[in-house]
């Protein structure tokens, strides 16, 4: 028999005939599987070596003793990853700077946002708010 | 079963063995088991990502992870399980028992390791423990068959005879997601995954996907391992890659997909830079999916 031979080499055979599921399976993964390439392909051919395009903004501010926590989101609109992007956080009242604050985020995808916050020591109202980012590099 | 009478006699007689010599089988099974869990899990259970996530994982994701083990490791016993099981019976406890291994197990090791202190919130610790327990337990699971006398790699044809095609196939497929879940999770926790991802540019990404799809293909049909499968000669070639590669690549692909959320790393990040993570990590998935085909 045939299953003799199969079995005795501890191999399998893949017949000619075989079960319609396997075959409904095996298009479905094609079709997925091309798809994903599909996708992959349109960003190669399209998305041109962008560099990332970073923007910060305030999400929520609570107060934590007597300072405030800001949490805030950055945002990378471009087609590159940053890595190691440093934000920097400061508290102004006209051109003095009354608190810096800082925060460094391993990556920042492409098109993806990450959130993070920062802790103050000076109350809501001591001064204008500002968050930006600083620097990042290449991952 | 019946046709299973030229198999080795110790397991051929574990039927009628007298309580002792039962007793000495299973003490035998427990000291696999750890040596499946210990050779498995120890480079999981040495890396810092996986300690951290112990005490930030999302809790419910845990849960998730901690939930799907359970249908899996009976998968595993029934398909491949230590002893020739009998029922489910048999397999629910076998699976019972490598969990607790695997817990055990985490807890002798992240206690060596100094990774757990009895002065660390509750939650930590079984965080840590509960994270390390779901790989220790399927190495504890594979450990009991693989490290064995051998002889679980013949059954399943015999056992299926009444309907080889569908039920071989079912099974076939989920050889592949143990062989990809085993390397996506001793490799989704670390950061080199995302970071890859980062570095590649979709060019790259596409010579992953086709790269990965050739070796899986190749590793089960082309270089004739041991245990390798052939394509009958008068079937055409893709017939196995339609119909075993690419549903295996896609297994591959889901678990790496399913690895990288439970462990949060693909909270807040879009789409392209999610498939790249994926197909990264679907990367070692294939091909421990395909090496599974062979060895188990």
């Amino acid at each position: 028999m045939a299953e003799d031979a199969k079995t005795s080499k501890k191999s399998k055979t893949v017949d000619q005939d075989a079960h319609w599921v396997q075959w409904l399976t095996g298009a479905i993964c094609a079709v997925l599987v091309s798809g994903m390439i599909g996708w992959i392909g349109y960003e190669a051919v399209i998305g041109q070596e962008g560099q990332p395009e970073l923007s910060t903004r305030i999400v929520h501010q609570d107060r934590v003793g007597d300072g405030q926590r800001v949490v805030f989101l950055i945002e990378n609109a471009g087609a590159r990853t940053a890595a190691a992007v440093v934000v920097q956080g400061q508290i102004r009242n006209g051109e003095a700077v009354l608190e810096t604050s800082e925060v460094t985020f391993d990556y920042v995808p492409a098109h993806s946002s990450v959130s993070g916050a920062m802790l103050f020591q000076s109350p809501r109202d001591a001064g204008r708010l500002q968050i930006r980012p600083t620097g990042y590099s290449d991952p | 079963m019946s046709t299973d009478g030229a198999q080795t006699p110790s397991e051929q007689g574990s039927e009628d063995l007298n309580p002792r010599d039962q007793q000495t089988e299973f003490v035998v099974g427990l000291g696999r088991g750890i040596g499946g869990a210990l050779l498995f899990a120890l480079p999981m259970q040495m890396t810092m990502e996986m300690w951290q996530l112990g005490f930030y994982i999302d809790r419910s994701r845990l849960f998730l992870l901690l939930i799907v083990a359970i249908p899996l490791l009976i998968g595993i016993a029934h398909r491949i399980g230590f002893e020739k099981t009998i029922g489910w019976k048999d397999d629910i406890r076998d699976s019972i028992i490598a969990y607790g291994i695997g817990i055990v197990t985490s807890i002798v090791l992240l206690s060596l390791f100094r990774i757990l202190t009895p002065d660390m919130p509750a939650s930590e610790i079984i965080g840590k423990i509960a994270l390390q327990a779901v790989p220790a337990s399927i190495g504890a699971m594979l450990g009991r068959s693989q490290l064995g006398n051998g002889g679980a790699d013949d059954d399943d044809e015999d056992s299926d005879g009444a309907a080889p095609d569908d039920k071989g196939y079912g099974s076939e497929l989920f050889l592949m997601a143990v062989g990809a879940l085993y390397l996506n999770l001793n490799m989704a926790p670390t950061e080199e995954m995302i970071l890859i991802s980062y570095k590649m540019t979709p060019w790259h990404a596409l010579a992953t996907i086709l790269l990965s799809i050739t070796l899986m293909h190749g590793f089960v049909y082309a270089v004739s391992f041991k245990g390798g499968h052939e394509i009958s000669g008068d079937t055409p070639g893709w017939h196995a890659l339609i119909r075993f590669t690419l549903p295996g690549y896609i297994i591959a692909l889901a678990i790496s997909l399913y690895a990288l959320w439970t462990f949060g790393r693909l909270d807040g990040v879009g789409l392209t830079p999610s498939i790249m993570a994926m197909i990264v990590l679907g990367f070692p998935g294939a091909l421990g999916a395909a090496a599974a085909r062979l060895i188990l």
